[in-house]
Order: structure tokens, then C-alpha cells, then sequence
């Protein structure tokens, strides 16, 4: 294979994206591998584009050298893989490799430590590590090969710190893991798990050293690793600043010399931050009107998010017990509203999934029946149902989060046309979560989800034993929780997504006691000096591997 | 002064002389003084009082329905929208006019339980001395040690953000420093002759604190009612800041400066700028109206 | 006298204790359960239970309180629950952040409230004394994160200036530029502070311009320069520096949210977040901290009261 590394990955990145907005790429069928050298050399179309900068990270040749300044508004809490779920994993991303990155975009596995994996069955995976892979060249490590000893090590560690969040994978489904020998690594589970090779390929089942844990005690504020980048200076809640591993085993990456992240807490600061050009890349949340308002000189760009604010309802009691009820709900709250009023005219309605999961979500035909408006049948179903003049609805939710409140106050305006009277009741966030949301503790309530990039936990939600807990709406619908274990167990990715959609409709069709607003649009934007930036490329670990500043 | 004794005053040495007290001037003549020597307080008590009526009259000013979000978002100020609408699309006159009543009530109520409960502490604390006196400002210190906000969001975690919780616990913060300057007066006053001599007659200490020390207490308790207030109120903007303050729909200045109005800032400037010009209108008035009121109370300054 | 301050000094022990143990009940009361709200919502109750094992958060309040104690002799703080680190550290870390910009605010005030008091009073009734008190009290109207929000917007947006914000350079790094990133919010934090510094500072040069020694100073025939600087200054800043002492414990409630809003990781916004965040062992460190200073602020402030009014006796 004469092609590098760097280049093999910029092609096979940028196989299936569209240049201003994206429509929903060709994703790549099945949990296969992606095969190598699958484009021909020398295949550049260089864009030349005057006039308005357009995203994609395409075939643009990569320069060397420059630093990329980022920033963000999360309090950085520590950079430990294992346990990091925010912002401080990107840090880890940069810092230590994997036995492979899963871009749930395409649907492909992008081999990283491994140089190749095999499915000996639908149980068993092996994967080939390449050889002379090399720690990163400091103390306490000292530029060791990384062995299948170093991957055992650590998914044991992410799979038994106390303190490690989703990692319900390692503990529950995965049966065995294996050393077969330094370069041969194996891993079996229990069952048939569609998610698996995205859950080896994910961002937190990173390869750390023992002898980095062992001396430092955590990784929290300090690491060695195998990746492209060392960490330079890390002060926590404030900035860092990684530099380029000479070392790095695919040789030709990292194109940049650093990358330095700030911590700006007060959102509208960090995007002044970024229009006064002090950020190559712009980490605040922006609305639309934000985005209009950002100068012409840069690279903006609208994808689906994948975040999303919902209505739970406690189907143990009533009237919520009655899916005519809830079909009433679906149908009296009017989802343009919150498009034309959160998104001020962007977004899209959704069902179960959220719209930005292109390949598994319905399309907004087949959602169409289900969500309204009707507010005569409505409330024509309300009285069937026993409540002809509406009834008080009880929607605990909390002051802390913004997003919460907005969500309610339309979802309140609107239940208002059909009688049910909303009446919300607050709680401090803390007490909140704990005692009301994840104990089930309520008749309705609002709130909104972090983004999910596979189906896994949407769905989840609607299963009966809810996301291991037991379910938050005491919903214990059979049907719908089966077909949920048929998807999770099937590991042909077409048929995966057939199935995926037949939960969909099955929840559709029962009214399921949560149910989503909208899908909201995102917004992001970044300076043109920045180049190899997808924003729609989703094997997160690699953003920064083929990202490069263009020194003019 | 103008001595008001009329012509006619009986000789002091006649014996069958009754003595009409000596009143002072007449009610009107005094108010006039004070506006006179207080112009500037005297603007700022009309404000107060315009913003009591606009939160009694509330129903009857506010021209739409505070929650309603059926308008255009984002309007800037115009005929139908005198203040703008907001992100929703409400009514953002409706919301300051509504908003009144909030920052009234926590003002007047929080300030109210501060005051009076601080200075009952106090006063009773100052005058026993002793182990009492020990005892109760370690437990005064104890809740002194710590800034006013975080005191209010510890115990608003504890019993949920609403309007009543607010006030409450806003006044019990008040308290400790309220007694500790009203201890401190007490301490100057009690070693006074008039209190000596009270006792020395054997009068009951009820009799003592609340007969005697009191009304001297009148004046400090109204300077204090006049400063504490307004840091009442910007509390309870600083607690929706935090998300534990007024929960919505209830509009309240303080919440309609925090959230979204920041997100909008730039794009929607009058979503901020009319409650913040409401709070800080009626804040500095509260606080001009105290200066003026110590400036004509405080005996010291009066003969100036 | 000295037998007040020895046992104002001996009682600071259980004022200590009475408030740590408030706080590590109180916390325990306010509803939220630490592993919940730190493992997320895929959490089983096992995986929460294996947490709270670790952290110790299964411990009975008595000993977990007593245990906490122990470790404090030893110098450990604790294990935060949220942070990833020691508490120990992370005060270490923020303590600098917080005092630099309580000391830079507490300058402001002294620099400029008190001379601008001072005059407002010697020039009483004039259009300087006017402004002077509007000023003050207008600034005290304004909501202090309103106030930073705008002092941070309206330049980038009229000027395209922002302040170096986001990573914070510490003082001996790099002067000029830690003082850039600092002079704002403690300019800020001045802005509410200064209004009682002006009035008290205007009140105390009114009440002493009446005694009598000033009166003589000024039959003496003195120039009105010196009967201040000499005469008047020093029994007029009394009072001053009484409030000031008082107001460290409001310019630290005000620190917590400026801190928010500059991207100050100092001690107010670990606070407020661990609160949040029911992050136990953070939340008593800094009490047990915070407790100490206020209160030892207090007792040397009530001890200035007794030289200021003689006739105060403590008995």
C-alpha cells in the first residue's frame, strides 16, 4: 500500500459527505470492515471556490505545521478516559490510541492499533494489532510497544472503575476478553450485540498504560499514551495545550504541530472569542440567529443535532395509563411551534430518534400521522377517554437547565388548546435528576437529552427495563421491549435498521409515554485557515488526526 | 423653629395654668420641610409609590397575557409592543408591569422577616448580656461566615424554588446582620441614664426593652428597612440567576434579566434592558428614599 | 478586655465545629444523592453502590463527620466526588485565584471610594458630592452580573476588545497580563462594595468635621488641607475600616457569580458547583475554610469596636 496512512484516512472520511448542508450521506451498510486502498491514488479535486468558504474536509492537500486554538464553554473536569463522558475525552482522544475508531456516520470501523480485525462468529472478535506500535516517548512509559497485554489492561479498567459511566458493554455483554498472543487480541460476548465493534471502537475504551496509572494514581490531569498528540500543559477548568508526537506509529500524522483548547464558561463570550478570530474553531452553542449574524469570511455550516427535549408521562397511573390519552398529547402539541419558536424556523419534527440519526430514523412521512396537529381529534379522544374538559397535568421539571423550561413553556401553551391545564412544578437540578426523573418519580415531566449517536439508548428508553434501571415512565410494553432486544442482538446492519424502524413504529403506534419535541438544527462555524475539518464526520477520536492549519 | 404658642398662653406661675403640650409644627408644615430638604427623596417615594400601584393595578396596565407566546418573537419596541416581545414571542410590558409585584413582595416580605426578627434577636441579645448574649452571636457569627447567596441556595435546594420559599429565605439571611447592628446600638444605649433609672424604679425588662429601648430603636430599624431592602430584591435576581428564583411562568424582573435574555443579548437588546431598567429604577429609588429618610431622622444631622 | 478576646478566641473552636457539622448535615437533608447525579442516567443502583463505597458515602453522618475530621489533622481534606482530584489541591489551586481578585477589589474600593467619600464630605452640597453619591448608588442598582455581562459585551461588540479571557496566567507568569484578565471583574465586584465605603466614609468626615478639636484646628487658623490630612483622616477612617472588614464576607457571596461569568476558576464558583453537585468533601473543605477566615474577621472587628466607643464594656 504506497498511500499513507493520513491520506487513506482523509479519503475514506470524506467518502460520503455533501458540501453546504447535509442531506443524509450513502452510509456504508454492515459492521464489516472498511477495506483499505479502496480509492485510487492521485484522485484530487481540488475545489477551487471563491466567493463563500464551503465546509467538508475534502481533498484539499494537508500543510504541515501551525496550531489550532480551540475553546469551550464545559468546565473541564479531567482528561481520564475511562471516566471522562465530556469534553475531557477529546483530550483523551488526542492522547491515547485505540484498537480502532467507529464512525457511526458510515457505519465503518477505522482500524487504529489494530491493523486488522476479524468476526470469527457473531461472538467473537479478533483483532491484529500492528507491530511496533510505540508509547509515546516520556516517562514513566518511555516509548514501550503497545501489546495486547496494554488493551486487556485497560478494558478491564474502564470495565471496573467505580467511577467509569457507560460501560455497561464491558460489564454486561462482554463474556471474555483474551491476550492470544503480544499482537492478537480477542474479544467474546454473551450474545449477538449489534453495538459491539462500536462500543470497542468508542471514544472511552482508549489504551492507557499501567505504568502511567500506576505512578500518577489517575489519569485525570495527567497521561502518557500512544496517540498523535503528548499533552504539554493542562491546568484544569482553564486551558491545555498538546503538542505533536514524533513518534506517532501512522508517521505522516498529525499534520498539526499543537492544538490548544481555553475554557470560556460564559457562552456568549466564547463565541465573541471566536468572531474576534482569538479561535480557529468556534465551540459555543449557537442559535440561528448567532449564525446569521457570523461574518461572511468563514466556514458556516447547518447539520441536524442530535439533541432533543422531551415529555415523560408515568403510564402506572392515570390518565396517562390510557393510550388514548397520550395519543391526544401526541396530537395536540403542534411541533412547528417549536421549530418557529426555539429554532425560529429551523429544525425538524421527530419521532423516537432524533432526525440527525439519518440512517436509522423515519422519515417525516411516516411520522406525519402520528404527531399532529389535530386538536379536534384530540379532543375528541379525550372525552372517549373519559376527560372531556381537559384535565391538570403535574410536570415536574427543573429552573437549572434552560433548555427545560423553554421546552415546557410551549409544550404548556399548547397542551392549553385542549383543555389540559399544565402546571409546572420546579425543583433545584440536583434534586431534580436524582429523585424525580431517574426514580420515576412523577405524573409528567420535561427535560432534554444529551446527543446520542447510535440507537442504542433512544430506543432504550422505551424498553421496559428502561436504560438497566427500570423503566422512568413504568412502561412495560412486550411487544416494544422485544423488538428493542431484536435490534440490539442483530448484527447484519441492514437488517439492524429494518428492525430499528419497526420499533420506531411500534413505539408510534402505541403512544409511548415519552415523547419527543423536535429535532433541533445545529449550528457550527470555523475559520478557513482550519482545513481536513468534517463536521459530520462522526469517529470522534480522529478529528484531530487529519485537521491541519493552512499557513498563507 | 417658629414657636406656635399663641398670645393667650397662661402665665407659667399662675396656679390654676394648664400646659397644652408643645406639639411642633403641624403635620403638613413638617412634610413640606422634608420635601424641601429632600428633593431627591422625594422623587424617589413617588416612584415607589407609582410602582405600588402598577403592581396592584397590574391586571388593568399590562395589555397582554404575560405567558402568552402567540405574538411574533423578537419584535423590537413598537406601537403594539411597547418594550418588545421577547424569544417566545411574550409580551415583555405585560412581563415588567406583571414583574412588579414579585420584586415588591420579596422586597417588602423578605425584608420585613429580616428586620423585625434580626432586631427582636438583637435587641434581646444586647440587653442580657452574659451567656445568652455569647451564645447567640456565635450562632449569628456562625451564619455571618458566610455570603448572603450561598445561605439562600442552601436552603432553596433544600425546600424548592418558589415565590414564598424566596422570601423566606432571603429574610432569614437578612437576619444576622440586622441584629448584629441593632446588638450594637443596644450596647451604647443600655449604659444611658434613662435606663439606669428605670430600673432603679423596677421596671420589668419587658418593660425596660420594649417600653424604653425601642423607640429609640425606631429610627435605625427604618435606615435599616430603607438598606436592606434593596439588596433584597437584587438577591432575588441573583437566585434566578442561579435558576432558584422565581419559578415561570410568574414573570419576575430577576429571571427575565437571567437565561435567555443573555443568550439574546446581542440580537434582542430590549429583552434586558426594561426589566433591568425597572429593577434598577426602583432599586436606586429605595436606596435614595433611605438616604433621605436617614438624612432627616438621624438626630445628629438635623440641626444642621 | 483582654479576657473577652482570649475567650472570643477559645469559643472560635465550637463555633467551627457548630458550623461544619451544620453544613454536613444540612447537606445530607438537601435532596440528591451524590452517585446518582455523578454516574448519569445509565447507572444501575449496583454500579452507584460500588461508588459510594469507594467515597465513603455510606457512612452514618456521626462518622462520617468524625472521619472527615480526622483526616483534616492529618492535612487531607478529602477525596472530591466530582472533581477528580484532592480537595486539598483544588483549594490549593483556586485559593490565589479568589484572594487575587478579593485584594484587587478591596484595593479599588480603598482607592477609589475613599478619597472620593472623604471629598464628597469635606465639599458637602456640591455638584462633586452629588455625582459622587449618585454614582454610587446608581452602580449599586445595577444586578453585578448584569453589570459584568455588559462590561465584557459592549466593548467586544462597540470596540472588538475583549479581555484576555480563558486561560488564566498567574501573576508571577506573566504580570501585566494576569492583571488584564483581573482588573475587570474585581473592578466590578468594587462597583457594590464601594457605595457603603463612600457613605460610611462621607458620613464618619461629616460627624467628625463637628467635633471640637476640629473646630479649633480650623480657629487656629489651619488651611482646610491640613486640618483633614492631619485631623480629621485618621479618627474618620475608623468606621471605614470597620465596614470594610464587615463586607469581605459580601464581596466573596458577590465573587461567585463574577466568577462565572470571567472564567475565574476560583474558590465562590467551585462552591456554588459543588452544591450543586453534592460534592460532600468539597463542600465542607471549603465551609471549614471559609469559616475560619470570616470568623476571625469578625472577632477583630468586633474587637475595634471597643476602642472606637469606650462605652461599650464587654463583660
Amino acid at each position: 500500500m504506497s498511500q499513507s496512512y493520513g491520506y487513506w484516512l482523509r479519503k475514506s472520511r470524506t467518502a460520503a459527505i455533501s458540501r453546504r448542508r447535509f442531506v443524509g450521506g450513502a452510509a456504508i451498510a454492515g459492521a464489516g470492515m472498511a477495506t483499505l486502498g479502496i480509492v485510487g491514488c492521485g484522485d484530487d479535486d481540488d475545489e477551487q471556490s471563491g466567493g463563500t468558504p464551503t465546509p467538508g474536509g475534502e481533498d484539499e492537500a494537508p500543510q504541515r505545521g501551525g496550531t489550532l486554538r480551540t475553546g469551550t464553554f464545559l468546565d473541564v473536569l479531567g482528561i481520564d478516559p475511562h471516566i471522562e463522558v465530556s469534553i475531557g475525552l477529546t483530550t483523551a482522544a488526542q492522547m491515547y490510541t485505540y484498537l480502532g475508531a467507529f464512525n457511526t456516520r458510515d457505519n465503518e470501523f477505522v482500524p487504529l492499533l489494530a491493523d486488522s480485525h476479524e468476526q470469527a462468529s457473531d461472538l467473537e472478535f479478533v483483532f491484529t494489532l500492528n507491530k511496533g506500535f510505540k508509547h509515546q516517548n516520556l516517562p514513566p512509559v518511555n516509548g514501550r510497544e503497545v501489546t495486547a497485554d496494554d488493551v486487556l489492561y485497560s478494558l478491564e479498567r474502564f470495565r471496573d472503575l467505580p467511577e467509569a459511566q457507560n460501560n455497561s458493554f464491558y460489564k454486561a455483554i462482554v463474556d471474555k476478553m483474551q491476550v492470544i498472543d503480544d499482537h492478537t487480541f480477542k474479544v467474546t460476548t454473551k450474545l449477538p450485540y449489534a453495538e459491539s465493534l462500536i462500543e470497542l471502537g468508542g471514544i472511552q475504551s482508549a489504551i492507557v498504560p499501567h505504568e502511567a496509572v500506576e505512578q500518577f494514581g489517575n489519569l485525570s490531569s495527567r497521561g502518557v499514551g500512544a496517540g498523535p498528540y503528548i499533552l504539554e500543559n493542562y491546568v484544569k477548568g482553564e486551558r491545555e495545550r498538546l503538542i505533536r508526537n514524533p513518534d506517532y506509529f501512522h508517521s505522516d500524522l498529525p499534520y498539526l504541530d499543537a492544538s490548544e483548547r481555553i475554557t470560556i464558561l460564559d457562552m456568549s463570550t466564547l463565541l465573541q472569542a471566536y468572531k474576534n478570530d482569538q479561535l480557529d474553531l468556534n465551540g459555543a452553542l449557537m442559535n440561528k440567529l448567532d449564525y446569521d449574524g457570523l461574518p461572511s469570511n468563514r466556514v458556516n455550516y447547518t447539520l441536524p443535532a442530535l439533541h432533543y427535549g422531551s415529555l415523560g408521562l408515568n403510564a402506572s397511573v392515570k390518565p396517562y395509563s390510557d393510550p388514548r390519552v397520550r395519543q391526544a398529547i401526541y396530537l395536540a402539541v403542534d411541533r412547528k411551534q417549536f421549530v418557529d419558536k426555539l429554532g425560529f424556523g429551523d429544525g425538524f419534527p421527530m419521532g423516537p430518534l432524533s432526525a440527525g440519526l439519518e440512517y436509522w430514523a423515519l422519515s417525516e412521512d411516516d411520522l406525519a400521522p402520528y404527531i399532529g396537529p389535530d386538536y379536534n381529534k384530540a379532543k375528541e379522544l379525550l372525552s372517549a377517554a373519559g376527560y372531556p374538559n381537559g384535565f391538570t397535568m403535574d410536570v415536574e421539571t427543573s429552573g437549572g437547565v434552560q433548555l427545560y423550561i423553554d421546552h415546557a413553556n410551549i409544550m404548556v401553551s399548547e397542551l392549553n388548546k385542549v383543555g389540559i391545564k399544565a402546571e409546572l412544578k420546579l425543583s433545584e437540578l440536583g434534586d431534580y435528576l436524582s429523585n424525580k426523573l431517574f426514580a420515576g418519580n412523577f405524573n409528567a415531566t420535561v427535560f432534554t437529552h444529551n446527543p446520542y449517536e447510535t440507537p442504542k439508548i433512544p430506543l432504550g428508553m422505551y424498553h421496559k427495563m428502561g436504560l438497566g434501571g427500570g423503566s422512568w415512565w413504568h412502561y412495560e410494553n412486550e411487544a416494544v421491549s422485544k423488538k428493542i432486544d431484536e435490534q440490539a442482538n442483530e448484527m447484519d446492519g441492514e437488517r439492524r435498521r429494518d428492525l430499528v424502524k419497526e420499533a420506531q413504529r411500534l413505539i408510534l403506534d402505541d403512544y409511548a409515554p415519552m415523547m419527543n419535541f423536535y429535532s433541533p438544527m445545529g449550528y457550527g462555524s470555523h475559520h478557513p485557515r482550519l482545513g481536513g475539518y468534517d463536521p459530520t464526520y462522526r469517529g470522534f477520536q480522529l478529528r484531530r488526526y487529519t485537521e491541519f492549519i493552512k499557513n498563507t | 423653629m417658629t414657636s406656635n404658642a399663641s398670645a393667650e398662653a397662661p402665665h407659667p406661675n399662675r396656679l390654676d395654668a394648664t400646659y397644652e403640650p408643645y406639639s411642633g409644627p403641624s403635620l403638613r408644615k413638617r412634610t413640606w420641610r422634608a420635601v424641601r430638604l429632600q428633593p431627591v427623596g422625594t422623587v424617589s417615594l413617588v416612584i415607589i409609590i407609582a410602582l405600588v400601584g402598577v403592581a396592584l393595578f397590574a391586571d388593568y396596565i399590562a395589555r397582554f397575557d404575560p405567558a402568552s407566546i402567540d405574538a411574533r418573537s423578537l419584535q423590537s419596541p413598537n406601537s403594539t409592543h411597547w418594550f418588545g416581545t421577547d424569544n417566545f414571542g411574550r409580551d415583555i410590558f405585560s412581563r415588567v408591569v406583571y414583574g412588579s409585584r414579585i420584586s415588591l413582595q420579596v422586597g417588602l416580605i423578605a425584608t420585613s422577616i429580616g428586620v423585625f426578627g434580626g432586631s427582636l434577636i438583637g435587641l434581646v441579645s444586647a440587653y442580657f448580656g452574659g451567656t445568652i448574649d455569647l451564645v447567640v452571636q456565635r450562632l449569628v457569627d456562625a451564619m455571618m461566615a458566610f455570603p448572603f447567596l450561598v445561605i439562600a441556595l442552601i436552603m432553596i435546594a433544600v425546600v424548592g424554588p418558589s415565590v414564598r420559599n424566596v422570601m423566606i429565605v432571603v429574610g432569614v439571611a437578612i437576619m444576622p446582620g440586622v441584629s448584629r447592628v441593632i446588638r450594637g446600638i443596644v450596647l451604647s444605649e443600655k449604659e444611658n441614664a434613662y435606663v439606669l433609672s428605670a430600673r432603679s424604679v423596677g421596671a420589668s425588662n419587658a418593660r425596660i426593652m420594649f417600653r424604653h429601648l425601642l423607640p429609640n430603636l425606631v429610627a435605625p430599624i427604618v435606615i435599616l428597612v430603607s438598606s436592606v431592602l434593596p439588596g433584597a430584591v437584587l438577591v432575588e435576581a441573583g437566585l434566578s440567576f442561579l435558576g432558584l428564583g422565581t419559578p415561570p411562568p410568574t414573570p419576575s424582573w430577576g429571571a427575565d434579566l437571567s437565561g435567555n435574555a443573555r443568550t439574546f443579548f446581542q440580537h434582542a437588546p430590549w429583552m434586558a434592558i426594561f426589566p433591568g431598567l425597572a429593577l434598577s429604577i426602583v432599586v436606586l429609588a429605595f436606596n435614595l428614599l433611605g438616604d433621605a429618610i436617614r438624612d432627616l431622622v438621624d438626630p445628629q444631622l438635623r440641626n444642621r | 478586655m483582654r479576657h473577652y478576646v482570649l475567650r472570643r478566641l477559645l469559643l472560635l473552636v465550637p463555633t467551627i465545629l457548630l458550623i461544619t457539622f451544620a453544613v454536613t448535615s444540612l447537606m445530607r437533608v438537601v435532596p440528591g444523592d451524590p452517585a446518582t447525579l455523578a454516574l448519569g442516567q445509565q447507572a444501575t443502583e449496583e454500579d452507584r453502590e460500588r461508588f459510594r463505597e469507594k467515597y465513603g458515602l455510606n457512612d452514618s453522618l456521626p462518622v462520617a463527620y468524625l472521619r472527615w475530621w480526622q483526616g483534616v489533622f492529618q492535612g487531607d481534606l478529602g477525596e472530591s466526588v466530582v472533581q477528580r482530584t484532592n480537595v486539598t489541591t483544588e483549594l490549593k489551586n483556586r485559593l490565589p485565584v479568589t484572594l487575587e481578585m478579593l485584594v484587587l477589589a478591596v484595593f479599588f474600593t480603598v482607592v477609589f471610594g475613599v478619597p472620593a467619600g472623604i471629598l464628597a464630605g469635606v465639599f458637602r452640597g456640591s455638584l462633586f458630592d452629588y455625582a459622587v453619591r449618585f454614582i454610587s448608588v446608581g452602580g449599586l442598582s445595577i444586578p453585578s452580573f448584569w453589570l459584568g455581562t455588559l462590561a465584557i459585551l459592549l466593548p467586544a461588540i462597540w470596540w472588538g476588545y475583549l479581555p484576555p479571557l480563558g486561560g488564566r496566567v498567574p501573576l508571577t507568569e506573566d504580570p501585566v497580563r494576569n492583571l488584564e484578565q483581573f482588573w475587570l471583574p474585581s473592578a466590578i465586584l468594587a462597583v457594590g462594595a464601594s457605595a457603603g465605603v463612600i457613605r460610611i466614609a462621607r458620613s464618619s468626615v461629616l460627624d467628625v468635621s463637628r467635633s471640637d478639636y476640629i473646630r479649633t484646628a480650623y480657629a487656629k487658623g489651619l488651611g482646610q488641607r491640613v486640618v483633614v490630612v492631619r485631623h480629621m483622616l485618621r479618627n474618620a477612617m475608623i468606621p471605614v475600616i470597620t465596614l470594610i472588614g464587615l463586607q469581605v464576607a459580601g464581596l466573596f457571596g458577590g465573587a461567585v457569580i463574577i466568577e462565572q461569568i470571567f472564567t475565574l476558576q476560583g474558590v465562590g464558583l467551585m462552591f456554588i458547583g459543588s452544591i450543586f453537585n453534592r460534592d460532600y468533601p468539597m463542600i465542607q473543605g471549603i465551609v471549614l475554610f471559609l469559616a475560619t477566615i470570616f470568623l476571625t474577621i469578625n472577632l477583630l472587628v468586633d474587637v475595634s469596636y471597643a476602642y472606637i466607643d469606650p462605652r461599650i464594656r464587654y463583660s
